[in-house]
């Protein structure tokens, strides 16, 4: 512990005199999770799951005058999540380097690529998932970005490995992802909208890890994307969601759309009834041809409530239909999300 | 030399710093700032507020802006209970060293979906905190004018939020 402590201020040590600062502070805090599920479907048994729980460490190093580095990383404790699955909620640890307002940050490490809505919605610990399992194949990599904010736009750029986090890389072959967005604050409500381009090698599932957690990507397939995303808040009402086509496999991602193109939409509303209770619903499509033969979708409505006075507390319930290459499924699931 | 301090959060974002630094402070940098209360300063912000601090309220963050190297203020964010859910205020206040007292420079609402959405906005309600500072009562129907009809409570929880603020800042960073 003392040889720790004595390295970890060894290290700051270094780094600050490094960067030419003579006082340097680290301020670190740490959030406690866990996800608590019962569900209950036409193809799965009623069932009790810890589907995780997690510490979130975030540490801040600031000189008298600025933020130097910030450093998150996320730890899986204990859960029935499992595999890829897994991998596409839990190894979040990235530290981030902002170079001031104004300027460019650069983060390091294994983070959610920021693809459509899942650059800034925080789809982790939400009954409700966006279809990336099946677009993209993953949500968080192993790579470097650069984001910030130019005047009302905000831009991302992602490169990365393609694999899922805590896993060496495979090839040479990386995937890059950019995205602009926009936002409009108006009297009448706050308007967000995105634009994404991805490319690059990624897994690609035949069955949906999150049905299937012992689904294994069926191959690794170079897949473009362009995407759209939106987060519109109105007064009692918020929809956020996007859509997003591009070709799995060939070199030519615009020539090969009407052969191989997917087509990926989400939509997802919410309706405040009190401060502690909304209304959800949702409705997510996965296609993998333009015809639609094949098609995954998913649709049902939900409920969000927070405990009044602890805000920690959310209990989420949602039945959802789903469609999966033509048969259909029910179920009930409710969520209880604890975060200290 | 190094200082570390560990504490335990839940907080409220700060969305949008390079806006609110430039038009708020016309400042260039902030520095984070995490702070963890003892039960005694605990004691004293409720005593002031009138009001219990949530369970999960441990620590809170602020955020000490900097223009070409000098302290220009202070910006706290805080997640506020309105009607339809949660309110995102920021507020940017500054220390007035002669009067040994922090005053407010500028509130904004980051993110809500209160029915007044746009009066909750906008100067008229927003203007009429600058100035105050943590001794004033921040009474919707006393010293603030709700931002609309029917939207007191909405109007209240904002108010409650930037009394908050001000009143653990002024706790947890006493004026020399």
């Amino acid at each position: 512990m003392l040889t720790g402590s004595f390295f970890k201020r060894l290290f700051f040590m270094s780094y600050a005199m490094g960067i030419g600062l003579s006082f340097a502070r680290v301020d670190n805090s740490l959030q406690k999770g866990m996800f608590f599920r019962i569900d209950k479907g036409t193809n799965s048994p009623f069932s009790f799951n810890l589907t995780g729980s997690e510490i979130i460490f975030q540490s801040t190093l600031s000189s008298n005058q600025r933020d130097i580095m910030k450093f998150d990383a996320q730890l899986f404790l204990w859960g029935s999540m499992e595999g890829w699955s897994k991998g596409m909620h839990y190894g979040n640890i990235y530290a981030i380097f902002p170079f001031g307002p104004g300027r460019f940050n650069l983060k390091i490490g294994q983070h959610v690529v920021p693809f459509g809505m899942q650059a800034e919605y925080d789809s982790h610990g939400q009954l409700f998932q966006q279809p990336y399992a099946l677009n993209i194949g993953e949500r968080i990599d192993i790579g470097v970005s650069l984001f910030g904010i130019l005047g009302p736009i905000d831009y991302f750029y992602m490169i990365s490995n393609g694999n899922e986090p805590n896993m060496a890389d495979r090839d040479d072959d990386k995937v890059h992802t950019f995205r602009l967005a926009i936002l409009s604050q108006k009297p009448i409500g706050d308007f967000k909208f995105g634009v994404s381009l991805l490319r690059g090698v990624l897994p690609d599932f035949i069955n949906d890890p999150f049905i299937d957690m012992a689904a294994v990507p069926d191959t690794f397939i170079m897949k473009t994307r362009l995407g759209f995303d939106w987060d519109i808040q109105l007064p009692l009402f918020t929809l956020r969601g996007e859509a997003s086509v591009g070709p799995n496999g060939g070199e030519n991602p615009f020539s090969d759309l009407p052969d191989r193109s997917v087509f990926v939409g989400y939509a997802e509303a919410r309706i405040p009834i009190s401060y502690d209770l909304e209304l959800m619903g949702m409705y997510s499509r996965f296609q993998p041809s333009w015809s639609g033969g094949g098609a995954i979708y998913e649709f049902g409505p939900g409920l969000n409530y927070t405990l009044p006075d602890v805000s920690a507390i959310t209990l989420q319930f949602a039945l959802l239909r789903r469609f999966y290459r033509g048969m259909k499924s029910d179920r009930a699931a409710l969520l209880l999300v604890v975060k200290l | 030399m190094i200082w570390t301090l560990i504490v335990f959060n839940s907080l409220c974002v700060w969305r949008f710093p390079d806006r609110d630094l430039k038009e708020i402070f016309n400042a260039d940098a902030y520095e984070t700032k995490l702070v963890s209360m003892t039960e005694e300063q605990q004691s004293d912000i409720e005593k002031r507020l009138g009001a219990e601090l949530d369970p999960d309220e441990t620590e809170f963050k602020f955020f000490l802006v900097t223009r070409k190297g000098e302290p220009a203020g202070v910006v706290s964010t805080h997640l506020s209970k309105g009607q339809y859910g949660a309110i995102e205020v920021v507020v940017g206040f500054v220390r007035d060293a002669d009067e040994k007292t922090t005053k407010i420079k500028a509130v904004r609402i980051q993110r809500d979906r209160e029915k007044a959405h746009a009066a909750l906005r906008g100067a008229k309600f927003l203007d009429q905190f600058i100035g105050k500072t943590p001794q004033d009562k921040f009474q919707v129907g006393d010293d603030i004018k709700a931002a609309a009809e029917g939207a007191e409570k909405s109007s209240a929880a904002v108010a409650f939020a930037v009394k908050k603020m001000m009143v653990v800042y002024d706790v947890l960073f006493p004026a020399e």
